[in-house]
């Protein structure tokens, strides 16, 4: 039994190569010596590291430090290629805010992309179906993917990889689907449309009974509600023409707001932030309301209210360092940062840097913005959630 | 007549994890742990309140990887030996802790509730821990319902409706072989949702889904009830969405009831406290440490001193929170009612491993909250979302936001820099599979193809669980899941390429066949 305790801390993998005798025979053993109570194995009296996140999948309290066994060879199975060279180009909506690209060309297929166009340039771009580009990145030959900010919920996306022609013509060499941003406000339209679905019906039967009346691109629910409201026989009974009393829908959201400005739930802050900022939004937009305590509840006077905040947005590698102002600002995992706080009037400088994680390079930039309100009277400032007070001020 | 409802709804869920070429896989422990900590636990509370004839209502999602683990007989085996290795350690702890009272007590505490995991696993169960769940919805109690058959993240794969389509289909079926009846709900895979998923629901007859609380908010329209009613999507599956008041009152690592003093500590545990050579017979056989589930001490404070945990206390402090939760659900439900002039539901979906494996106290804290709401409040019924979709069968329709319930509310828990490597990889996977069933799906049947074509499918079905890319984020066992997204990806290119060039390797195939043999009745044809 170990009675220095730096004994303890000599890598414990070592000792699996040479197996000891068995704890059980040892304590045998020990009794036999008649060994005191107090020599026992003894707990140890620190505690250890603690990493809450992913406890589902905790086995030990922190990372072993020792390195990972050599595998047995029959456990290679080889390695998976860099690219397959189909030449397919995926777009996502990873959120309201962000897209994320792949492309699956080699590098060779980039190389002479970038050899057949006129500038030696291939391009993705990112675009509004129909309406105007949001991006464009040069796209070097070892490049797999990106992440774009495009900060516009309930948006149609497309993107398209490519060069430009002499005549500047895109030269389209893969586009993507067509991807939608979740919204990440409720919406505005307020239209109720209920529905009778009895559930002892399979959905097989129910489309068997409507089966000719379903008009094309109609779902089984719509076509339902579509025949109940004109009174369609229908071998069950149901709701004719119910309504939400006005009102309802408000009360709920500002329950719902009311929750969420207490009680932000764990691991999605940040949408119920963005939430909470919309029911406040909705509060404030003079839609109707039954409520008397919101912000312009009874008071049916004309009235307006204006406010700006400031996001600042942007991303690096993991595990740089990027300073806002001077203040160091949290990376996420992704080398994504944003920073958002009050801009009240004011005339703002904010230098912008960040640091490898090695501290051998640098890049920077400086922003500069001006806020002047001018206003008629009887304009307030609308209610901002509690903010960062505003940086980089010189005026 | 109660004024509304409250579903609660438990998410078991872990990944096909199964190693029968070592001897001993530290991951299997997520699986050996569960049962002793979270689902024998859950039975033994359900045992009690049949048994005392308690009127309860839970809703359950048994993933199709849960309870094909469950149902492999080698794991079995690994289970009980582990069993009978933590009952000699829990003697031997006897011993060793004669002299003081506290900790001895603590070790009689292990040693009787090992015994008792025993003896429900092999005597009361035999074993059979799916037959034992399914017991309970045969009794009207409980509603166990499917999810994606591995776990894939839907909206990833929305490109290839096929991909989604047999995520669903295989789920269905597996199911059905399970529990003898058609699942009526479904858990999607983190709650993720895009809109049109509905219509895979609705072909495989699966009547609602639930959503985090802003994919119901912001759905289009706008729901005129929040979360407290259920949406028809319009395909017709019923999307319920999650309160967001209770999920924090237990999820919140500040504010959460898990958090309290007098709760266990997960972090301390003997496997690393207990001086090495007397503890290296339990722990990795490569001697590296790891969780024994012998935990001595409680939460305490923020503090790294830990004060001995005393069962018998944290116990009341569990019927305390319990009885507060409660009281909170009347509030809410008496609220919503006055203000919506209809029954609301209030959904309050968790992890079922946070209950007991994480929250050590969580099925007492589910037990008491049972029994406290069957007798001490009229207010509310606890109810199974299908229940309810038979009593109130008129909702509005509307057509929920994009959304998961991961952290940011979307993707970006399962797209980010430390796992989007994987998906060029899972879609080619995936449009080869497309392929390969739409090749082979009308020719002659040829047994050795139809082995490899269905291996195939379990390896891309393997690959696609979130919870590589999950694990890969969140830092904990990273080598592991890169390790199974590549070793189930390099095993599925292997054998698309045998089958195209009609030189299956038999002796390869049955190697796959042997370590990962999920979904036996597997159609590929699903994939055509």
């Amino acid at each position: 039994m170990p009675k220095n305790p730096k004994k303890n801390k000599k890598p414990e993998g070592k000792k699996a190569a040479t197996p000891k005798v068995r704890a059980g025979r040892t304590v045998v053993a020990r009794k036999k010596a008649g060994t005191a109570p107090a020599s026992s194995p003894r707990l140890r009296e620190s505690p250890l590291p603690v990493d809450p996140s992913a406890h589902k999948f905790v086995l030990q309290p922190f990372a072993p430090g020792t390195p990972e066994p050599e595998l047995p060879a029959y456990e290679h199975l080889g390695e998976l290629p860099e690219s397959y060279g189909t030449r397919r180009l995926f777009l996502s909506a990873r959120d309201p805010r962000w897209l994320y690209a792949y492309w699956d060309f080699s590098w060779q297929q980039l190389r002479d992309a970038e050899q057949e166009s006129p500038e030696g340039k291939v391009f993705l771009q990112i675009f509004i179906p129909g309406a105007e580009r949001v991006h464009q990145i040069q796209v070097f030959p070892g490049s797999r993917e990106w992440y774009l900010p495009v900060h516009r919920p309930a948006t149609p996306f497309q993107a398209e990889l490519g060069y430009y022609r002499k005549d500047g013509s895109f030269h389209q060499l893969a586009v993507s689907e067509e991807v939608l941003t979740p919204r990440d406000d409720p919406s505005p339209h307020r239209e109720v449309e209920f529905v009778t679905i009895p559930f002892h019906y399979s959905f097989r039967q129910l489309l068997d009974l409507i089966r000719g009346q379903i008009r094309p691109g109609e779902g089984l629910a719509k076509a339902l509600a579509r025949l109940q409201r004109e009174g369609y026989p229908l071998p069950f009974p149901y709701a004719l023409r119910r309504v939400v009393p006005s009102g309802v829908a408000d009360r709920i959201l500002e329950y719902l707001g009311g929750d969420l400005v207490r009680r932000i739930r764990v691991g999605s802050l940040e949408i119920t932030e963005t939430l909470r900022r919309r029911l406040l939004e909705i509060g404030s937009s003079g839609l109707p309301s039954s409520l008397s305590s919101g912000p312009h509840g009874r008071d049916r006077s004309f009235s307006m209210h204006v406010n700006a905040e400031l996001i600042i947005y942007g991303g690096t590698v993991p595990g740089a360092k990027i300073k806002v102002d001077g203040k160091t600002i949290p990376l996420r995992n992704d080398g994504t940062f944003s920073y958002h706080f009050t801009f009240p009037d004011g005339r703002y400088h904010i230098p912008i840097s960040a640091t490898a994680a090695d501290g051998q390079e640098e890049r920077s930039v400086l922003l500069s913005f001006l806020r002047l309100t001018d206003s008629t009277p009887g304009v307030d400032p609308t209610r901002q959630p509690p903010l960062p007070e505003p940086i980089g001020r010189t005026a | 007549m109660p004024l509304g409802y409250v579903a609660p709804i438990l998410h078991a869920h872990l990944p096909f994890v199964r190693h029968p070429e070592y001897p001993e896989f530290l991951e299997e422990d997520w699986f050996y742990e569960a049962i002793t900590e979270t689902y024998l636990p859950l039975l033994d509370m359900m045992e009690g309140l049949v048994r005392d004839g308690v009127p309860f209502r839970l809703t359950m999602s048994l993933t199709p990887p849960l309870c094909a683990m469950m149902r492999d007989p080698m794991l079995q085996d690994r289970y009980v030996h582990g069993l009978e290795r933590l009952l000699e350690l829990t003697a031997k702890e006897l011993d060793r802790t004669r002299h003081d009272p506290t900790f001895h007590e603590l070790a009689r505490f292990y040693h009787d509730r090992l015994h008792h995991s025993r003896q429900m696993f092999c005597d009361r169960y035999r074993r059979d821990l799916v037959g034992a769940f399914r017991k309970f919805q045969d009794a009207g109690v409980l509603e166990i319902i499917t999810c994606g058959a591995t776990h894939g993240f839907l909206p990833l794969m929305r490109e290839f409706p096929q991909a989604v389509r047999a995520q669903i289909q295989v789920a269905r079926n597996d199911y059905r072989t399970c529990f003898g009846r058609d699942p009526r709900g479904i858990w999607l895979p983190e709650c993720a949702y895009y809109p049109g998923l509905e219509n895979h629901l609705q072909e495989a007859e699966i009547r609602w889904f639930i959503l985090d609380a802003h994919g119901v908010l912001y759905a289009e329209p706008r729901p005129a009830y929040g979360v407290f009613a259920p949406l028809f999507t319009q395909a017709g599956p019923a999307a319920f969405g999650r309160d967001i008041e209770s999920s924090k009152q237990v999820w919140s690592a500040e504010e959460g009831y898990p958090g309290d003093g007098d709760y266990r500590d997960f972090y301390r545990d003997c496997g690393f406290d207990l001086e090495y050579d007397y503890i290296r017979p339990y722990i990795q056989p490569n001697g590296m440490r790891k969780f024994t589930g012998l935990k001595y001490y409680r939460i305490t404070g923020k503090t790294p001193h830990k004060e001995p945990y005393r069962p018998w206390v944290a116990r009341e402090r569990a019927a305390q929170h319990a009885g507060n939760f409660m009281f909170n659900r009347e509030k809410q439900v008496e609220h919503l009612r006055r203000v919506m002039g209809v029954e609301p539901i209030v959904v309050c979906p968790y992890d079922a491993e946070l209950y007991g494996h994480w929250w050590y106290e969580g099925p007492m804290f589910l037990d008491y909250l049972f029994r406290k709401t069957a007798y001490d409040q009229k207010t509310f019924a606890m109810i199974t979302p299908s229940e309810f979709l038979e009593r109130h069968n008129t909702h509005q329709i509307a057509t929920p936001s994009a959304s998961s319930w991961g952290n940011e509310g979307h993707w970006s828990v399962w797209l980010e820099g430390s796992n989007a490597w994987i998906y060029p990889h899972l879609h080619m996977a995936t449009l080869r599979m497309i392929e390969l069933a739409g090749r082979f799906h009308l020719t002659q049947p040829h047994h050795l193809r139809d082995r490899a074509l269905r291996q195939a499918a379990r390896e891309l079905l393997l690959a696609q669980s979130s919870d590589w890319a999950f694990i890969m984020k969140t830092g904990t066992m990273v080598p592991y899941a890169v390790k199974r997204t590549k070793d189930h990806l390099l095993r599925f290119n292997r054998l698309y390429d045998q089958i195209l060039t009609d030189r299956v390797d038999e002796s390869f195939l049955g190697n796959c066949e042997w370590r990962n043999p999920i979904f036996l009745d597997l159609d590929w044809r699903v994939y055509a």
